[in-house]
């Protein structure tokens, strides 16, 4: 077991937290703020799986899922491959309308299916070479950008975590 | 990439992002909780230290530094084994006082260090050893309770950066 089996197998244990997290939620409680300037479940969910399709895309040198397979008509949004989420408004934010919680999953399972694709085939040695991403300089590793991916979605999924607990009380996990 | 860089690279960026979440927060702001039921930062940082003692403990048969080095002296806790955090009561939550964050970033200091030590010791074949799992649900490679740690950690650190923002207001993390 090398370095990208290691990603997989993290990556992997994203999906059920975040089914567990939104299962059964509405559409108002997808939009639930505990203050007025923090993201809620909806739009959380949402900007993780647009980071995972937006950076590993850009690792395979592929067109993203919220393009090639028409995931943002389910949305409601134009075709917007820079349309992630990273430095939205507060209004912005607030304006983010999810369809509902099983699109949110089915989105981030499809875009989690092909990383998974994407990570069986990468060995140890093409995880030190430099991303092909001309805003760094140098540019971080294949490596150094997993990092950053897998920090970033799982930090955002413990958030979305703790806002169903925040919603449903203790004990919604058991 | 070896495992073993990709492991330490995750807890190193990790890291940053709880000095930064925890800078200038007072001890008050330690206990604040935005629910009756959700966890202020202050126990989160506790929990997910303890959670990286216990379980590089599970995997190694060292003792916890939390009791050899009488962390529990500091939080004013008994030096108990068990005492992680999981299964807290509300009540139990909000009865949990972190003096302040050097205290929290020490302990989470000493426990990350004897990871360090662990990690340096790991060999490809050890990732493949058989481990009792995470909950003590059966029995799994050693490569997938790590993970669950790191899964673990992680997701704490964010619910730490989370309740920041609730804090301090949107733009702290650019600040």
């Amino acid at each position: 077991m090398e370095g990208p089996e290691v990603v997989a197998g993290a990556f992997g244990r994203l999906s059920g937290i975040l089914e567990r997290s939104l299962e059964g939620l509405t559409l108002e409680q997808l939009t639930i703020q505990p203050s007025p300037d923090s993201n809620p479940i909806g739009w959380l969910c949402w900007h993780l799986a647009r980071v995972q399709d937006d950076h590993v895309s850009n690792l395979v040198g592929c067109e993203q899922a919220w393009v090639a397979d028409g995931w943002h008509k389910k949305f409601n949004l134009p075709a917007d491959p820079t349309n992630f989420g990273t430095g939205d408004s507060v209004e912005r934010v607030r304006a983010f309308r999810a369809p509902d919680a099983q699109t949110l999953l089915d989105y981030y399972n499809a875009v989690h299916q092909r990383t998974q694709e994407y990570l069986a085939t990468l060995t140890p040695e093409e995880m030190d070479k430099p991303v092909n991403d001309d805003r760094w300089t140098p540019p971080p590793s294949v490596g150094v950008r997993l990092i950053s991916i897998l920090g970033d979605n799982t930090q955002h999924t413990g958030q979305v975590a703790y806002l169903r607990g925040y919603i449903s009380g203790m004990g919604w996990r058991t | 990439m070896k495992f073993r860089d990709f492991i330490s690279g995750v807890l190193i960026a990790n890291e940053r992002f709880i000095n930064d979440a925890l800078e200038g927060l007072t001890p008050e702001d330690l206990l604040k909780r935005p629910g009756p039921e959700s966890n202020p930062i202050g126990w989160l940082v506790w929990h997910f230290s303890r959670t990286q003692d216990n379980h590089i403990s599970g995997m190694t048969g060292w003792p916890h530094v939390y009791i050899t080095d009488k962390w529990y002296e500091k939080f004013e806790r008994e030096g108990d084994e068990g005492d992680r955090g999981r299964g807290h009561t509300t009540e139990q939550v909000d009865a949990f006082r972190a003096s302040d964050v050097e205290t929290l970033l020490a302990y989470y200091g000493a426990v990350r260090a004897k990871t360090d030590r662990f990690l340096q010791e790991l060999t490809l074949g050890d990732l493949e050893r058989q481990v009792p799992e995470v909950r003590g649900n059966g029995i799994v490679p050693l490569a997938a309770r790590l993970t669950a740690i790191l899964v673990d950690n992680i997701q704490h650190t964010g619910q730490v950066a989370y309740l920041r923002g609730l804090i301090k207001g949107k733009g702290w993390l650019e600040a």
